[in-house]
């Protein structure tokens, strides 16, 4: 887990893209909410594997999602229960629901659905903010971080340096 | 120009530096520090900017330069392709390698677990699952008979399977369609079907640990019940019923019965010793005597021989002749000594032989006197039991029933759970929470009514064997897909025509009964043979009908009915003989018989069968007015075989009473000659003393006299 701290830490110090960050932390959002119970779950993880985002942002915040998921399940739920029963589509989703494999996906179950729709419509609004954050910390806490005195110490130790080397 | 990463060496217009470089340079510190380093040179008329390439930087300019550059480096498109491809690639080989080998796994899996189950050799030829298509297809399946390893216990040509994909991913199996073509059971094979040594020790291992745990958990009702049926079965009760039927005209059974009260056997024993001793006491005694006379009859034979009229003029051959009588005489009083008092004491013998013998003859006719009397009391037979046929036919139901009563329980437990809803039930997800740091399991939504069962085959087809099947509708849960189960089933061979069918209707709230069943059957060889005396055995081509109906509270009733034709009965013979004749032929003389069963099983009350029969009258009246019949005539045979058995238990007593009586007519005999021989020879003696010293005249007629009586005593001798 250090090594994810680490990871963020020096992307957030370094030219690397903020949308890197951001795509990191939207990302981490959907896995974060979604049960890890289905077929969807690992698609989407291994399909992200592959994708040129910040790994650490993404491992952390996937945790911290995870841990506050479970006070949001309720309204996943209603949410679920809400999408999956639009009349609309209900001809769509029997019809899905009879294509092999997609039954794994658990698509019809009212938290998947509904965490996955909470994920993706959060997802620009997420991406958003996280790239407005980084660009601000970018901007005005790192030139700080960098003057101070006590981080010019720090970076200078050899453990520290020796983490940065590992860590490259 | 001091070594800086490559992307600052070259030159850029004012664009591209924005576009490649400024752009990507997220740090104003460092947006700022690399825009300070590019200078505006003209180039060909074109405005560039370039790195000074005199400019020297420091060492921590360097690094920095660097840094920055492969942090410009690192920035590229989104998703890395390479990688993608690479894992896609792998995916793809992966499937390809399951697609090439499941067909090859799927039939490994198969025959080992066939194997396993029936502890035979499995032979598959082709198995060819196709995934997409949803189908499934077997050929030449063939599973061995461990217990006749050249024979298979079941096999078929083709297996044809079409199953719902989707349902199975959601652990469902339903298929729309199974056929199985050419299918047999106890075919011949080509090779030995049995499993290597050390591969059925493994299988047995394994099994041995789940057969202890299945006859534990066998309830103690059902052991009751199974034990019942068994106890019904017995048909050594039925045997001992219609023999002892015979046994008051059973000289055997009448001689056992009395055996204790029978004057003769306490009279026999008594007397045995007595007569024993008397026998072997004068067993030798006649032999010796005869010796002794006979000797003496030829000491007689040649003094009576002798020519006495050649010498009557000589009178001291004369002389000498009369002493050879005198010691012939002395011979006669010594055997007459010795012999004298065995004749008194035989005679005394005699007379207690004889009275012992009386008393045995008396207790034989007072023996016989009371079976006489215990005979004439019989006016009439009659059989016990009036349903012996049935009866067998009853016994051999119930133990067919006690060997599948076990699998009947289950199949009964099985459909009842059915129909109350218990067998096919999905754990309904709730949104409860179960701790707050566990998410909830929310709610699966289901677009259209689930009218699928967890198992469900639409429609079986299978023929071979003579045989067609067909089924529909097999599922585990009846009321969702609100169909019964109905099976049809015809089987015509060598003449031999069976048709069936059955219906089970599980239903929650449907009213038909549970199951219903019909079967008939034409021609059908019936064979039972028993090795019970007094059991029929049967041999005979019969038509059958039978129906069935199983209630939800796990009631069965069936009733059916067969006819019997080209019947066949006979058996083993049995006491009395006689008895054993005419029932024979009356068997043998039955050539159709018609049956009828009912039969009611329940949990409270257990089975009850009864199967009755046309014939079982026939043979009973037939057995009974025959043997009444001839009571009279069958008394006196049974009377003359009572005297019969008797006298041949006393035979060994009274062999040896004739033996002594032999012995003693023997002696009386040798008494009589002893005492003819001495009555001549002391006639003799007397003669020729009286005339020794006479006359000539006297001589002559004491020749005369002599050879007269020599003449006499060789007659005697004779």
């Amino acid at each position: 887990m250090l090594k994810f701290f680490i990871r963020l830490f020096k992307a957030i110090n370094s030219n690397s893209n903020p949308s890197e960050i951001a795509h990191g932390i939207s990302i981490a959002l959907i896995l974060g909410f979604l049960p890890k119970n289905n077929l969807l779950w690992y698609i989407l993880a291994i399909f992200f594997i592959f994708m040129r985002i910040n790994k650490g942002a993404f491992a952390i915040f996937t945790v911290i999602f995870s841990l506050i998921t479970p006070f949001l399940d309720s309204l996943f739920h209603k949410f679920g229960i809400f999408l999956l029963s639009i009349p609309q589509l209900q001809t769509f989703y029997a019809s899905l629901l009879d294509v092999p494999f997609i039954c794994f996906t658990r698509f019809n179950n009212t938290i998947v659905a509904g965490s996955l729709a909470s994920a993706l419509i959060l997802y620009i609004p997420v991406f958003i903010i996280s790239r407005i954050i980084v660009s601000l910390i970018r901007k005005f806490i790192v030139p700080l971080i960098r003057k101070t005195k006590i981080s010019i110490f720090i970076q200078n130790l050899p453990t520290i340096k020796k983490i940065g080397d590992i860590t490259n | 120009m001091a070594k800086i990463p490559s992307i600052f060496r070259k030159k850029y217009t004012e664009k591209s530096l924005n576009k490649r470089l400024l752009a990507k340079i997220y740090i104003q510190e460092d947006s700022k520090f690399i825009k300070s380093l590019f200078k505006k040179t003209k180039i060909n008329n074109k405005d560039f900017y370039t790195i000074d390439e005199t400019k020297s930087f420091s060492k921590n300019e360097q690094k920095r330069l660097k840094l920055i550059a492969k942090q410009i480096k690192k920035q590229k498109g989104r998703i890395k392709f390479l990688p993608l491809v690479a894992f896609l690639s792998i995916i793809f080989v992966i499937s390809f390698l399951f697609i090439a080998t499941k067909n090859f796994a799927l039939k490994k899996f198969a025959k080992s677990y066939l194997e396993y189950t029936f502890e035979a050799k499995c032979e598959i030829s082709k198995v060819d699952l196709k995934i997409l298509d949803s189908s499934l297809l077997i050929k030449n399946f063939s599973i061995a008979d461990k217990m006749n390893p050249m024979k298979n216990l079941f096999a078929f040509d083709e297996l044809k399977l079409d199953f719902n994909l989707a349902q199975l991913m959601r652990k469902k199996f339903i298929a729309e369609d199974l056929s199985i073509q050419e299918f047999s059971f106890n075919s011949e094979r080509t090779s030995d079907g049995s499993l290597s040594q050390s591969k059925l020790e493994r299988i047995l291992r394994r099994k041995n640990k789940k057969l202890l745990k299945q006859l534990e958990q066998q309830s103690e009702n059902e052991n009751t019940i199974y034990a019942a049926i068994q106890g019904n079965s017995s048909i050594q009760k039925i045997q001992s019923s219609f023999l002892n039927s015979f046994n008051s005209i059973n000289p055997q059974s009448l001689l056992e019965q009395n055996i204790n009260s029978l004057k003769t056997i306490e009279t026999s024993k008594n007397i045995q010793d007595q007569i024993s001793a008397l026998n072997s006491k004068w067993k030798d005694y006649p032999d010796e005597i005869n010796q002794k006379i006979t000797a003496l009859k030829k000491s007689a034979d040649s003094v009576l021989n002798f020519d006495y009229a050649a010498i009557q003029n000589n009178p001291a051959k004369t002389a000498t002749a009369l002493q050879n009588i005198s010691k012939l005489i002395e011979d006669l009083n010594k055997i007459k000594t010795e012999t004298t008092p065995l004749f008194s004491e035989i005679a005394d013998d005699y007379a207690t032989v004889t009275n012992l013998s009386k008393q045995l003859q008396n207790s034989i006719a007072q023996d016989k006197k009371k079976m006489q009397n215990q005979l004439a009391e019989i006016k009439s037979f009659s059989l016990s039991s009036n349903n012996l046929f049935s009866s067998t036919i009853e016994s051999v139901g119930y133990s067919l029933l006690g060997k599948y009563y076990p699998y009947i329980k289950k199949g009964i437990d099985y459909l009842v759970n059915m129909k109350s809803g218990k067998t096919d039930v999905k754990k309904e997800e709730t949104s409860s929470k179960k701790k707050s740091y566990q998410r909830l399991q929310g709610t699966n939504i289901e677009f259209k009514n689930d009218i699928y069962p967890s198992f469900w085959i639409k429609s079986i087809s299978a023929s071979g064997y003579g045989a067609k099947i067909v089924a529909t509708d097999i599922s585990s849960d009846m009321t969702k897909i609100n169909k019964p189960l109905n099976i049809q089933a015809n089987l015509n061979s060598n003449e031999i025509k069976h048709s069936g069918k059955i219906t089970i209707d599980a239903r929650k709230d449907s009213k038909e009964p549970l199951c219903q069943a019909h079967y008939n059957g034409n021609n059908i060889p019936v064979s039972y043979n028993s090795e019970q005396q007094g059991i029929p055995s049967i041999s005979s081509n019969a038509d059958f009908t039978f129906d069935m109906e199983l209630t939800d509270n796990k009631t069965i009733v069936a009733i059916g009915k067969g006819n019997l034709e080209n019947l066949s009965l006979w058996t083993i013979s049995f006491e009395p003989k006689y008895a054993s004749d005419i029932y024979s032929d009356i068997l043998a003389k039955i050539k159709k018989a018609t049956i009828s069963l009912k039969l009611g099983f329940s949990e409270q009350k257990g089975i009850n069968m009864k199967i009755t029969s046309n014939i079982d009258n026939q043979i009973a009246n037939a057995l009974t007015s025959k043997i009444n019949g001839e009571l009279a005539s069958i008394k006196k045979s049974i009377e003359k075989e009572i005297t019969a058995k008797l006298t041949e238990s006393t035979s060994p007593l009274t062999q040896q009473i004739n033996s002594f009586n032999a012995s003693y007519k023997s002696i009386l005999n040798s008494s009589n000659s002893l005492n003819d021989i001495e009555k001549l020879i002391k006639e003799k003696q007397k003669e020729m003393t009286s005339k020794s010293n006479s006359s000539n005249e006297i001589q002559d007629t004491l020749l005369n006299n002599t050879n007269s009586l020599l003449n006499n005593l060789k007659q005697v001798i004779k």
